[in-house]
């Protein structure tokens, strides 16, 4: 089983390192902290994974923390940040 | 190479990226998030040092003082934006006073 | 197993890297800021992958959540009130030499650690000879709620010192106040996540004396819940002047205090909790450290006094 775990874990980080691409691209804002919001729970997932590749059963306690907490960050955006513009250093970055 | 050796590392390439970062970059949310970054590349050096224990278990006196550093670092962090948000403020401030200033002087 | 690990070591160690670079390299602030949330996620899978569970805790609530939720916050801040102004930067050759410098910093410390001897106890086994007389089963709290309790009851100091720093800097022109009900989908959702973060905080607090968890932990998810309350409203900003608030601030310290010189009628040093009471000590001082600083926390969040003297100037044209 600690195999298999294992390399699902594996498996799910690459998607991170995948997802990565769409926070990088955007284009708007919303894009990239959805992106974020997506890796929240393929953490959720990875630690519950690694929890029996490592044999580390509170690892699931990791994994409840993060699933809990990983709207919070999205709720400070939409409350804070998004105002349905584009994002104004967007034009400084395009140059890129 | 060991897993010590391997986070360790990582740890320390962690501080050279965030101290170029800190001193090469300008705005101060990203001088701050430097700093975060410099900070988690001495955590991770800390918790990989505790790592190796001939028995196999951790060290724990390490992980406390990471633990405490964390904490310590989210406050700084705070303290440093509340600095970061009135330096704007004021400047905001004295160019809405130029600005008056300036209309006063040309009416 | 192994080979399937190191894999996991390399895309991990890797992606740490290059989220870091891509912090401090990227023009646009927000997508800075987004990645250094993923940092922050990531940094807490790098604690998992070195069996530093109550690390990974922490960093879970406070790195993936409450300084992302700081930053955006900020971000929020500096866009209503000024344009955006392009970064000034170093020449070439200005560039150059600060990376030269960081690399060889870089280089002196990593031949340090490649010096490493392979195996270190460190002081792991002296905790394990007295963990019994800690008071506590989880190791990582019974040197931070007991053989290094100097060191927690300064982290207390440090935070109320935060709080007074940030109520100093306030309050804040411009400041803008969450006036506008969130939407029904937000107050549903806000509705039912609170209480399942309550719950999840006092589980981790109950747990901490035994298994990774403890005062730390639960504050920082216990502060996410009231952030989670403040941005939508449900609860008014912090008070200056409110006599609960202070004292909400200081009890961690207090109590910290109170129960250090305590013991020293019984003929113990200062902190030395004697060992019969040790768990119930803890247990109590936990409880009430992670009332302080889920609410430092909140209050950091938060960002400013709103006293009655300093009206929000929102209202003004």
């Amino acid at each position: 089983m600690n195999d298999w775990t294992a390399a699902l874990a594996l498996f799910l980080l690459l998607n991170l390192v995948a997802g990565l691409a769409r926070v990088w691209r955007g284009p708007t804002p919303a894009d990239r902290i959805l992106a974020a919001q997506l890796f929240g729970t393929t953490g959720v997932a990875i630690m519950a994974l690694l929890a029996d590749a490592l044999d580390i059963t509170s690892l699931r306690d990791v994994a409840l923390v993060l699933a809990a907490l990983a709207a919070v960050a999205m709720v400070v955006f939409v409350r804070r940040v998004w105002t349905g513009q584009p994002d104004p250093e967007e034009a400084a970055d395009a140059g890129r | 190479m060991t897993l010590t050796l391997w986070y360790a590392l990582t740890g320390v390439a962690l501080l050279v990226v965030g101290v170029y970062g800190l001193v090469s970059r300008v705005h101060v949310l990203r001088q701050i998030m430097a700093v975060n970054i410099v900070g988690a590349g001495v955590f991770l050096v800390l918790v990989a040092g505790a790592h190796r224990r001939p028995s196999g278990a951790i060290d724990p006196v390490p992980h406390a003082m990471v633990l405490t550093g964390i904490v310590v670092a989210v406050s700084a962090t705070a303290v440093a934006l509340a600095f970061a948000r009135r330096l704007r403020a004021d400047a905001d401030e004295r160019t809405d006073g130029a600005a008056r200033e300036d209309e006063a002087r040309a009416g | 197993m192994t080979a399937i690990l190191w894999a996991f070591d390399v895309v991990l160690a890797v992606t740490l890297v290059a989220l870091a670079a891509g912090v401090l390299a990227t023009a646009s602030l927000f997508r800075s800021i987004v990645l250094f949330i993923v940092f922050g996620l990531t940094m807490s899978i790098a604690w998992a992958r070195l069996d530093a569970v109550d690390l990974g805790l922490v960093e879970a609530a406070v790195g993936a959540g409450l300084t992302g939720a700081l930053l955006l916050n900020t971000l929020g801040h500096m866009r209503s009130q000024a344009e955006f102004t392009p970064e000034p930067s170093h020449g070439p050759g200005g560039r150059l030499a600060l990376a030269l410098a960081a690399g060889t910093a870089g280089l002196a410390i990593g031949a340090a650690v490649w010096a490493w001897p392979d195996a270190f106890a460190g002081l792991g086994d002296r905790v394990d000879t007295h963990l019994a007389e800690s008071g506590a089963q989880n190791p990582v709290t019974a040197v931070l709620l007991n053989f290094r309790a100097y060191d927690t009851l300064l982290e207390i100091g440090v935070l109320v010192v935060a709080v007074v720093a940030v109520w100093a800097l306030s309050p804040m022109r411009g400041r803008v106040l969450d006036a506008d009900p969130p939407g029904l989908v937000l107050a549903g959702f806000v509705h039912l996540l609170v209480p399942v973060v309550v719950l999840v905080a006092g589980y981790l607090l109950w747990m901490g004396t035994d298994a990774p968890g403890g005062a730390f932990q639960a504050g920082a998810v216990l502060a996410a819940a009231g952030v989670l309350l403040l941005i939508t409203g449900r609860v008014a900003p912090p008070q200056l002047q409110a006599i609960v608030e202070r004292g909400a601030v200081v009890l961690g310290l207090v109590a910290f205090l109170a129960v250090g010189v305590a013991v020293m009628a019984g003929g113990h040093a200062f902190l030395e909790l004697p060992d019969a009471w040790a768990t119930t000590l803890i247990l109590l001082l936990e409880s009430l450290l992670t009332i302080s600083i889920a609410i430092v926390l909140v209050i950091l969040f938060a960002g400013g006094r709103t006293d009655a003297a300093h009206p929000p100037e929102d209202a003004a044209p």
